[in-house]
């Protein structure tokens, strides 16, 4: 009897142990960056967070890349969009063909062709199972963008003319000048350590 | 880097990876990068369609090259190699970290990683790496987006077209890391901004 009672003991520990050990194990999904949820914000600069998979890591990183630079493209649109609209509420002419010109020439140039220097900020790059998961945050500066609307507006002297006047205008070409002064600056800093390294060789 | 396979021969592994030395030197001077790609997104998935990127350089950019370090693997053989003679190593230019998990931060430069499985021969996956990453970078200097998205009942569908067409000058390859686990080569490549 106790022989019995150790052996039924005995099975029931083993089926206990081959019961756990066969359970599913539970798959531990990696949290996402703490940038992915809030992306940073700063009135230079856009930004656009993605998260992709593959197999593939290159293709991966390559999807959520691509899927940011959508995002930074749209909200570009939005951005050139509230500019124009504020040239507009000053000016207060919307049916004038020469602005509405401006508008299509500017947003379709900004959003249907070029996307300068958006540049990746963060990345990480997770693996689940078989797949590659990468999370990607983008960066996009104002800049080029205001200085090219800029450009578009003293192209056209009637324009021009008009708007100059307005506190949007004034506002963008501060703005437009500040860049142009701190790239310079930049590039003074830049040429200063090129020199610096050149000496050293 | 300059690479080759192990030949029968040694002078004739070392003559290809002269070869391939010089070749990628051009690269690092001048690389003329064009192409498109086409993606599809269904709701959260985004899937490649295809397209084709294209790199080229101009044999006539390297004026002079010098031979720094020679190494032989088991089935392999790679150069080490510069456009002028280097007396003092520079620091890297990123402090450590996991970069292939997470990109370097650093002021004024951008980076890129490339990455490629392992190939037959190693030497196809580091140069497959180092285009990828260099194509990845041409991406973040200037890239042409045609972008149509339709929202309906089902979700959100669209399609996009990138294009680019860059020239590279200086592009540097500044980290290589083998995960072997996973069987892939990662590349890290970097270029300063100028303007």
């Amino acid at each position: 009897m106790k022989v019995l009672k150790i052996i039924g003991v005995g099975v029931f520990i083993f089926t206990g142990i081959f019961y756990f050990s066969c359970a599913p194990a539970t798959k531990v999904v990696p949290q996402p960056p703490d940038w992915y949820p809030n992306p940073p914000q700063d009135p230079n600069f856009l930004f656009a967070v993605a998260t992709a998979t593959s197999r593939d890591l290159q293709l991966a990183s390559e999807k959520a890349k691509q899927d940011c630079r959508v995002d930074l493209a749209s909200q570009l649109e939005a951005n050139v969009s509230g500019l124009i609209k504020k040239f507009d509420e000053e000016v207060g002419r919307t049916e004038d063909s020469e602005l509405l010109g401006l508008y299509t020439q500017v947003s379709k140039t900004v959003v249907d062709q070029t996307l300068v220097g958006a540049r990746v900020k963060k990345l990480k790059v997770y693996k689940e199972g078989d797949l590659y998961r990468v999370y990607v945050l983008m960066e996009l500066p104002l800049g080029f963008m205001k200085e090219m609307l800029l450009n578009q507006v003293k192209k056209q002297e009637a324009l021009y003319t008009r708007f100059r006047a307005s506190q949007a205008f004034r506002e963008l070409e501060k703005e437009v000048q500040e860049l142009r002064k701190m790239r310079k600056e930049e590039e003074m800093k830049y040429m200063e350590f090129e020199k610096k390294e050149g000496g050293g060789e | 880097m300059g690479y080759s396979p192990r030949y029968a021969y040694d002078s004739s592994s070392i003559k290809e990876a002269v070869k391939n030395l010089k070749q990628n030197l051009c690269y690092t001077i001048y690389t003329e990068i064009k192409g498109i790609e086409v993606y599809i997104r269904e709701n959260k998935l985004v899937a490649y369609m295809g397209g084709k990127i294209e790199e080229v350089t101009d044999s006539t950019v390297l004026n002079n090259f010098y031979i720094l370090d020679t190494a032989f693997t088991k089935d392999m053989v790679i150069l080490l190699g510069a456009t002028g003679r280097v007396e003092n190593w520079a620091d890297s230019l990123f402090e450590g970290g996991k970069w292939w998990e997470s990109l370097p931060v650093k002021k004024n430069y951008i980076f890129a990683v490339g990455s490629a499985p392992f190939y037959a021969y190693e030497k196809n996956s580091w140069l497959s790496a180092e285009k990828r990453a260099r194509i990845s970078l041409a991406k973040q200097v200037l890239t042409y987006i045609k972008s149509l998205k339709k929202f309906g009942p089902t979700g959100i569908r669209g399609v996009t077209v990138e294009s680019t067409h860059v020239i590279l000058r200086g592009a540097q390859i500044l980290g290589r890391y083998i995960n072997y686990e996973d069987k892939i080569v990662n590349v890290l490549i970097g270029i300063p901004l100028k303007k």
